[in-house]
């Protein structure tokens, strides 16, 4: 029996230094990135910082840094911002709701409905519930859906290819 | 050392690339797990988007979305509301579409090992049965039937799919295939408010899949192991407009039994169907059974999606299944093994529009629950009409936090006629040779209110009341439900819940009306009570759920129950009438009550990215008070004449019953699975269950008197495991094995000795 523990802990210890981190969080960064190649945004939101706004703390805004200091959309150079409550809501291009702040999709809609903001969110169910972009785990891997009437309802210009490349919901 | 060399230049020559990447493609496929991981982050930036989503595919899912997938899933019967498992104020486990893949899981059964809280035991290769924290064989000592599972609300896509009869379910007629399912959810505890009658140990819901892609998928799995097992499933959906959708899906299942004899109960021996007699020396079979069989299993399924807009959706689903099984199931005093037959079709249709949400299915269809036996009939024609209204009026404008309101309307109707299968058999005399002898109808008619309540966000409070009006017993049974989830932060939920559920009305204690004679002069007769009342439960749960570190969650659950009016099927009256022994038995309601007292903890660990735990188990105790000492009790026997003469049920003295526990509910059970991905292409999953000794208790009939009989399990383990092997994106091989350490033992005594399982397989799913 201790041999076998002995093995296991030796199993445990090879495997801790192939550890290999966790990548959703990134690659839902990289996603959020991709996205803005195929949105543009309202003309008054074309000039100035392009500001990812995320609600309340979430892993994604490490992510979202790293590739602030790497990237840009279009000329815009892109600022992240945390807002800690609905009311800190200030304007922003993309607003992105941790899984944990769903449920606070109705009011985030109700503050900046039809302002030019593609909001995020990260819950099976939220794409149908009225999100622009849904994270979902589809088949095992990260993937996402895209409502088609909340775009339009934001006033954001979707190019068709981001379409074949998620899952649509109308 | 070496090894980190082949990485260093790995990593110079992903470094040297990236300045091309631009031109660059990828073959993920055939690109090792690590060799996907060292592409450098400068890289992934540059990816076109299709690359970058096939990078992401071919890595997969992360072992810490798994874990958060372990607790933190979809779950829409929790509270009849769309949330995750963490935010589910009851007690909730999600079984996913990737586990089923992952376990191998070959039944819906077998999956159930994976929950905390549901005690499984196998019967013959393939068949099961299962409960929800127990309260399972009660009374002690009555017949086979009483031990099945009869107060668990079993649905597939919220259409009620337990059988009438008894309120048991007959799996393998479950019209779903394994890689048709999104994913099984599974409530523990006292329900019935929130779903309806028989939601009493709680509520399986399995929920299939729906098409949400534009394009073919299809999902499917192809198997074959030892004992000629052989399981097929596929499914393939196809999204044909942005608003339309259709799928179809199949499965198979051929099983032979693990030994071709059957555990005789009047000779305490394993004989051959043939020779199996019953304790009162009658033969058991009118025409030889198939001794082999385990499982045929055959269903075929079609579904059509319509959803025009986002306030509007419906859906038609149909299909057929045929079915037999050789397992315990209905009491036939020879042995515990009877063949059960069914063949069955159904149409379910649902519909959601602007708050209001619709469902209405029919079931029609034959089973036989005793096939090839002599007696009793028990073979009918059976239809079944269920339709429910709800609607969502939601109050968030009052200011007062966020309410909703969902009033909703059910109506259940069911047929069963066996009058066509009885009048095939001869009679003797004027007896009544079915177990209904006639058609039989039981209907239910029911209003309920649910308020849903976040006076602020990190509270919730939810009230569901519920009224059922039964026409047998004609009665109005009322069923509750307060429910109090709070957040103390989105790591920690602490929950409460107290509810009252009852059981369903079922038509063998209602109607049964079997005479069984026994011997020339010898009537047995078994008379259900169409005024029984029915089983009630009350609830009394507390939970908390953690996410006590980003690789730790943990689950528990306290609970207390007391469920009263249990019914039983004894002898009421025993009378001799010109030479000829009346001896009637009726289902009646007792004076027992049963009182558990049990905790379970679940607790889901990613010690390493590749690796994931989970480890559950559930201690309990059930006290029964009011406990019958023995069948035998019912009867004294005069020495001088050699008469017997027995006293009813309510004439028992207290010398006759006595207060204990439920021994055939083990003190503790639970279970474990690991799950490990060492490279991309292979997957091992390992998956313990584990229960305590037990003892079961069944009546018995020694000449010339009736008693109790009882035989005891050791404690147990159960180990199943899969090793998976991805030949490309689309399918995997695998070898599976279900037992693999072959215990060989029975898991319910007088049943199959349960051997190992080992199959091999392919999935696929493009």
């Amino acid at each position: 029996m201790k041999k076998l523990i002995s093995y296991f802990l030796l199993l445990l210890l090879v495997m801790s230094i192939t550890d290999l981190k966790a990548q959703n969080e990134k690659f839902k960064a990289l996603f959020m990135y991709n996205f803005t190649k195929y949105i543009e945004w309202p003309g008054d939101k074309q000039s100035g910082d392009f500001v990812i706004g995320i609600l309340g703390n979430s892993p994604m805004k490490k992510e979202l840094e790293v590739i602030a200091t790497k990237k840009k959309v279009g000329s815009q150079p892109i600022k992240v911002k945390v807002f800690n409550s609905i009311n800190d809501i200030g304007s922003c291009h993309i607003l992105f709701i941790p899984s944990g702040k769903s449920s606070s999709l109705d009011e985030v809609k109700a503050r900046v409905g039809g302002k030019g903001v593609l909001i995020i969110t990260d819950r099976p169910g939220f794409g149908r519930k009225g999100s622009g972009i849904n994270y979902v785990l589809k088949g095992g891997h990260q993937d996402f859906e895209i409502n088609k009437s909340t775009m339009a309802e934001q006033r954001l210009k979707v190019n068709s290819a981001l379409y074949s490349l998620g899952t649509v919901i109308n | 050392m070496k090894k980190y060399i082949p990485l260093l230049l790995f990593f110079l020559l992903s470094a040297n690339l990236s300045l091309v990447a631009q031109e660059k493609t990828y073959d993920f496929e055939n690109m090792s797990r690590k060799e996907i991981l060292a592409i450098s982050y400068d890289e992934m930036l540059e990816m076109p988007f299709e690359a970058l989503k096939e990078m992401a595919e071919a890595i997969g899912i992360s072992a810490d979305e798994l874990l958060n997938l372990a607790l933190n899933r979809e779950v829409s019967s929790a509270s009849k509301k769309g949330e995750s498992v963490f935010e589910s104020p009851l007690s909730t486990t999600v079984i996913t579409k990737e586990e089923i893949k992952l376990t191998g899981a070959t039944t819906y059964e077998e999956l159930f090992r994976l929950v905390p809280g549901m005690i499984v035991r196998q019967e013959s290769n393939g068949n099961y049965d299962i409960h929800i924290r127990g309260n399972d064989n009660l009374p002690p000592g009555n017949f086979s039937h009483f031990s099945e599972n009869m107060m668990t609300l079993v649905m597939v896509d919220g259409r009620i799919v337990y059988n009438y009869i008894n309120g048991g379910t007959i799996w393998e007629s479950l019209p779903v295939a394994m890689s048709d399912i999104e994913r099984i959810e599974i409530i523990r505890g006292a329900s019935s408010a929130l779903y309806g009658p028989n939601a009493v140990s709680g509520v399986i819901n399995i929920i299939t899949r729906t098409p949400d892609k534009e394009g073919a998928q299809v999902h499917g799995d192809v198997k074959v192991g030892n004992n000629d097992t052989y399981i097929g499933n596929f499914s393939l959906l196809n999204k044909l407009s942005e608003d339309f959708g259709f799928k179809v899906s199949g499965a198979y299942d051929f099983r032979d039994r693990f030994q071709d004899d059957f555990y005789e109960y009047a000779s305490g021996t394993y004989v051959p169907a043939d020779s199996l007699t019953s304790m009162f020396g009658n033969q058991l079979h009118a025409s030889s059974p198939d001794a082999e069989l385990a499982k045929k299993a055959f269903n075929a399924n079609a579904g059509l999606f319509y959803e025009p807009s986002n306030d509007v959706s419906m859906s038609l689903n149909g299909g057929w299944q045929s079915s037999e099984s050789q397992s315990m199931f209905f009491e036939n005093l020879a042995t515990p093994f009877g063949i059960r037959e069914s063949e069955t079709g159904y149409v379910d249709y649902k519909a959601s529009a602007y708050g209001f949400q619709a469902q209405v299915n029919y079931l029609t269809g034959r089973q036989n629950l005793h096939k090839k036996m002599i007696k009793p009939v028990i073979e009918y024609d059976m239809n079944f009409l269920s339709a429910n209204l709800e609607y969502d009026l939601v109050l968030n404008d009052l200011g007062i936090g966020e309410l909703t309101v969902r009033p909703g309307f059910n109506y259940q109707l069911a047929n069963y006629d066996d009058k066509t299968y009885v009048e095939k058999v001869d009679t003797v005399g004027d007896l009544d040779r079915g177990l209904l002898n006639g058609e039989k109808s039981l209907e239910t008619i029911s209003g309920s209110m649910r308020i849903d309540y976040k006076p602020i966000s990190e509270l919730r409070l939810i009230a569901a009341l519920r009224a059922d009006k039964y026409n047998v017993p004609d009665d109005i049974y009322m069923s509750w439900q307060f429910v109090g989830a709070y957040n103390i932060n989105s790591k920690h939920l602490l929950r409460a819940t107290y509810s009252r559920a009852n059981r369903g009305s079922f038509m063998g204690n209602a109607y049964a009306n079997f005479q069984n004679p026994l011997g020339a002069n010898y009537y047995q007769f078994y008379v259900g009570d169409e005024n029984l009342n029915l089983l009630t439960q009350d609830l009394i749960e507390i939970g908390y759920r953690g996410i006590l570190t980003d690789y730790l969650q943990v689950d528990f659950e306290a609970f207390r129950t007391k469920t009263t009016d249990f019914d039983a099927l004894f002898p009421k009256v025993y009378e001799i009438d010109g030479g000829i022994t009346y001896d009637q038995w009726f289902y009646q309601n007792i004076d027992m009550e049963s009182e558990q007292l049990g905790a379970t903890l679940n607790v889901a660990v990613q010690p390493l990215d590749n690796l994931i735990i989970k480890v559950f188990g559930t201690y309990q105790n059930t006290k029964l008070t009011n406990v019958l000492k023995d069948i035998s009790e019912f009867y004294t026997i005069n020495f001088i004449t050699g008469q017997q003469s027995m006293t009813p049920y309510s004439e028992l003295d207290e010398s006759s019953f006595e207060d204990g526990n439920n021994d055939w509910t083990p003190g503790f059970y639970g279970g474990a699975m690991i799950n490990y991905t060492p490279v991309q292409k292979f997957n091992i999953n390992a998956s313990l269950y584990y229960y305590d000794k037990q003892t079961y208790s069944r009546y018995y009939f020694a000449y010339p008197t009736h008693k109790t009989m009882e035989a005891s399990l050791d404690p147990n383990v159960i180990l199943n495991a899969k090793v998976a092997y991805r030949i490309s994106n689309n399918a995997s091989v695998y070898l599976s094995g279900q037992n693999i350490l072959d215990h060989n033992k029975p898991e319910i005594p007088y049943n199959d000795k349960v051997s190992g399982l080992y199959l091999i397989g392919i999935d696929f799913s493009f």
